[in-house]
């Protein structure tokens, strides 16, 4: 193996030879994996969870977990990576790349403060002046105060932006991102993806995500991968426009997307006609949380109702208020003000001074399954024993009704018996929607429930809230940052900001005629995949010729 | 709660269970078999001479009386005066008392690299060789009663190889320093088995925090090993640490009895056993307050450094992301 010199001066480029990565069981994880990077461009890739995109990623820097088998080549420049000795990892990784994670602030090492957070990162000697250009590269101050912050002290919005001033600081032509905007608000992830976008001309960049709408954003060049295999790459638009497999087909068909309003049913109209009792009212809630800095008021003076069969969506940018409003309905955080009505009677702020027939009425269904389930406890038992408690039938027969809803929600019997860890994420909240089902509730609440779903398993989960909610006439209220999931479920649309509801109405009249700058914000912040194609006409599409970009100054 | 209010509450606890102990250990040594006016006269005194010497040293009053008598004088400082004989306990602990403090300094400082250091070289890398060599290593190690390491390093160091002594001669009217090696063994001992328990859990604290995101952006990064251990792992693992290391305080004072009797080391423990033998009531309260206080101050470290470990920076995602532009 001969050594090339590394140029890390030029945006590179990236060849991946036949790679095949396999666990010390044998199992594929990568299967035979050839990918061409050229100089400039924006590589998309495409995949569920588990499909192997980020260890293909990470590969690319020569970071493969020591258990695993590795077949096939790596070249970035010209220089082999996999295999290379330590010393020409290391420099690949100090100035021919810049990475960055997905949860883009975990990254910051809280001991440390801004200036050293960025002085580590850049190759030179780190001057006061160089630390200053890389927070102005991406709009952060650089003033004294500011330099001696620590992550903690930073908003959110400085967070992302200071990872991101980090992963540049190097001044790499190569960008690796792993899901960086994944978990975030549309606000936030448009902010980001933003800055991205800036700062990607002259270099080379690589873009892992589930997300096909984010990767519409930047990407010249789409990967779809599957299991391990590249079962589809071309041009970013012809692709999308032309998806030659199944597969990809699927993933644009599950893709939330603002544009794609489901056919609106009559709001909270009876079969009869008649106006029905609300089966979820709320009326003038108060509520704060305490954190560090002090009392963050979550809600202020918000009322709103669920009908039966019918679902109403709690939209708001993270921090708005939304899971203390979901989290005040259930009685398990204690509102300042304002009540709560089921089926048109009050009941107590707390759910421990709840009957016990109340607080079957309302069920939550949370982001993460994972810590809703008793990892020691087979699902179907946890599923039985919520039947037994709260229908009060023998636990013979609760065993019975809990198959039923186990086959309802649209798993298979042989799933049962199994404990959470043999589940996926997708059969994990379909287990937990079966648990609340067990109830019989009038109301189920839905806290970013499918936001932590891969598209594809999100759009069959809430194919299923939208069939519960037609057949049980079950209420539901929606809890969601990503409003291509609320054009895809919702009847009625309430808007959060800052703990006060600056807008509601049904869907068609919210999305195509916002009133308020906060809606208008979240719709235009929202990726929507069919309005970015739109937007990206052929000729948007750069030509890379190999060396144009080359002659370009580093960006400041 | 502010964290001088925690400190003083801390405080009180300590003293409370201070006081409980000694109330336990004045008990203890009271329904000890014998007394001291026996044990002075011998078996074949005359009951008049036992009580007489029993009024003399104040051995009639009641166990109450004898309890607040002596609280009331160590509380000032006054440990009083032999039961056995006429000397002050205080000169007769207070070269033992230097002794197992001069050992326990030197075992603390071997203890905290061994756990720290070898703690960091596992932990960075959990699952990997040099992980699995050190983790089974201290796990048998600390499976091992105290007394057999001894043994195995006296047959190894003292007999086998006769590199030292394998009983600890401190030169008379000296202290432990002016023959270092007599704190080799005992000191090579405390460390093997103090350290190889901190070395398990300061391994679980550096795998934990191997695994958080910044330590694996800045591996990603090509930051150099040592400075991604001293830069970003150190010092989120620093506080819980140091909890450790101050959870093996009490071991260094009051689990030396065995080490010293071993090795015949002159300290604290060494005194303890002989004086108990000899129902010296006085010597005995006074070296169990003093290990217990020590224990207590550990314990009363270990919680301080806990409670500042709680107040550690809080996670990013708990607070709300970017305001509108």
């Amino acid at each position: 193996m001969t050594a090339q010199p590394l140029r890390f001066d030029a945006a590179p480029k990236v060849s991946i030879d036949s790679l095949t990565i396999a666990d010390p069981g044998g199992r594929l994880i990568l299967s035979d994996v050839s990918l061409e990077i050229a100089e400039g461009t924006t590589v998309g890739i495409v995949g569920e969870s588990g499909s192997g995109k980020s260890t293909l990623l990470r590969a690319i820097l020569g970071a493969v977990h020591r258990d695993l088998r590795v077949e096939g080549a790596i070249a970035v420049d010209g220089t082999p990576i996999l295999g290379a000795p330590r010393s020409v990892v290391a420099r690949l990784r100090r100035e021919g790349a810049a990475y960055l994670g997905q949860d883009p602030p975990a990254s910051l090492t809280p001991s440390m403060r801004v200036e050293q957070l960025i002085a580590e990162r850049i190759v030179e000697r780190a001057t006061f002046r160089a630390i200053t250009e890389a927070l102005h590269a991406v709009q952060l101050p650089a003033d004294r105060e500011f330099r001696r912050r620590r992550p903690y002290q930073l908003s959110g919005g400085q967070q992302q932006r200071l990872a991101l001033a980090r992963a540049l600081a190097n001044r790499s032509r190569l960008l690796l991102l792993d899901e960086p905007t994944t978990s975030l608000d549309v606000v936030t992830q448009a902010m980001v993806l933003d800055e991205i976008a800036r700062q990607q001309s002259g270099r080379t960049t690589v873009i892992v995500s589930h997300d096909l709408a984010v990767v519409a954003q930047l990407a010249d060049w789409l990967v779809v991968l599957r299991d391990g295999e590249i079962i589809e790459q071309g041009p970013f638009i012809d692709v999308v426009r032309q998806p030659a497999s199944d597969y990809l087909a699927e993933i644009i068909d599950a893709c939330p997307d603002l544009a794609k309003k489901h056919d609106q049913r009559p709001a909270h109209s009876a079969p009869g006609g008649h106006h029905l009792a609300s089966a979820l009212k709320v009326d003038g809630l108060r509520a704060a949380y305490e954190t560090r800095s002090g009392s963050v008021v979550a809600a202020a003076d918000v009322s709103f109702d669920v009908h039966p069969g019918e679902c109403v969506a709690l939209v708001g940018a993270s921090g708005s208020g939304k899971s203390t409003i979901a989290r005040s309905v259930i009685g398990v955080h204690a509102p300042e003000a304002g009540t709560v009505r089921l089926a048109d009677k009050v009941v107590a702020p707390r759910a421990a001074d709840r009957t016990h027939g109340e607080r079957r009425r309302v069920q939550l269904i949370a982001q993460d399954p994972w810590a809703a389930l008793n990892p020691r406890r087979r699902v179907g038992a946890a599923l039985a024993r919520s039947v037994e408690r709260f229908r009060g039938v023998p636990r013979s027969q609760a065993g019975k009704i809990g198959l039923d809803l186990f086959e309802r929600v649209g798993l298979h019997p042989d799933l049962f018996n199994r404990r959470p860890d043999r589940l996926s994420g997708g059969e994990r909240q379909r287990v937990a929607i079966a648990i609340a089902l067990a109830a019989e509730p009038d109301v189920l609440i839905c806290d970013e429930s499918t936001s932590a779903l891969d598209v594809s398993i999100q759009a069959g989960v809430l194919d299923l809230l939208a069939e519960l909610q037609r057949e049980l006439s079950l209420g539901v209220l929606f809890i969601t940052h990503d409003l291509g999931v609320v054009a895809r479920i919702a009847d009625r649309v309430l808007v959060l900001d800052d703990g006060k509801l600056c807008e509601h109405g049904t869907l068609s009249e919210v999305f195509d005629h916002p009133h308020h700058e906060m809606t208008r914000h979240l719709l235009s912040t929202s990726p929507s995949l069919s309005a970015t194609l739109e937007e990206r006409s052929p000729s948007h599409i750069h030509q890379h010729a190999g060396g144009k970009t080359l002659e370009q100054p580093p960006p400041l | 709660m502010p964290i001088v209010l925690r400190l003083l509450s801390r405080l009180a606890i300590s003293l409370a269970l201070l006081l409980a102990v000694s109330i336990a250990v004045f008990a203890s040594v009271e329904i000890l078999p014998g007394d001291p006016a026996t044990t002075i006269l011998g078996r074949n005194a005359s009951p008049d001479r036992v009580d007489a010497l029993r009024e003399q040293l104040g051995l009639d009053n009641s166990p109450v009386v004898r309890y607040w008598d002596w609280l009331k004088s160590t509380a000032q400082g006054d440990l009083g005066l032999q039961a056995t004989g006429n000397r002050s306990v205080w000169s007769t602990i207070s070269t033992p008392l230097r002794n197992t403090a001069i050992l326990a300094v030197v075992a603390f400082a071997t203890t905290s690299i061994a756990a720290v250091g070898g703690g960091l070289i596992a932990g960075r890398r959990p699952g990997n060789r040099t992980d699995r060599v050190l983790s089974i290593g201290t796990l048998s190690i600390v499976a091992m009663p105290e007394f057999v390491i001894a043994g195995l390093l006296i047959s190894l160091f003292a007999f086998r190889l006769d590199w030292v002594s394998s009983v600890s001669l401190v030169p008379l009217g000296g202290t432990p320093l002016d023959a270092p090696s007599t704190l080799i063994l005992p000191v090579a001992t405390i460390t093997l088995v103090a350290g190889s328990y901190g070395l398990r859990l300061v391994r679980a604290l550096v795998a934990e925090a191997s695994a958080q995101p910044f330590v694996e952006a800045a591996r990603l990064a090509g930051v150099r090993e040592t400075a991604v251990l001293r830069r970003h792992l150190l010092p989120s693992v620093a506080a819980p640490t140091a909890q450790v290391l101050a959870f093996s305080v009490p071991y260094l004072i009051g689990g030396t009895v065995i080490v010293e009797q071993v090795f015949a080391y002159p300290g604290l423990g060494s005194l303890l056993v002989e004086q108990i033998a000899r129902r010296d009531v006085t010597v005995v309260e006074a070296i169990a307050m003093i290990m217990t206080t020590a224990v207590i101050a550990g314990f009363l470290i270990a919680d301080l450094l806990g409670a500042l470990t709680a107040r550690h920076i809080p996670r990013s995602d708990s607070r709300p992301s970017a305001a509108l532009p």
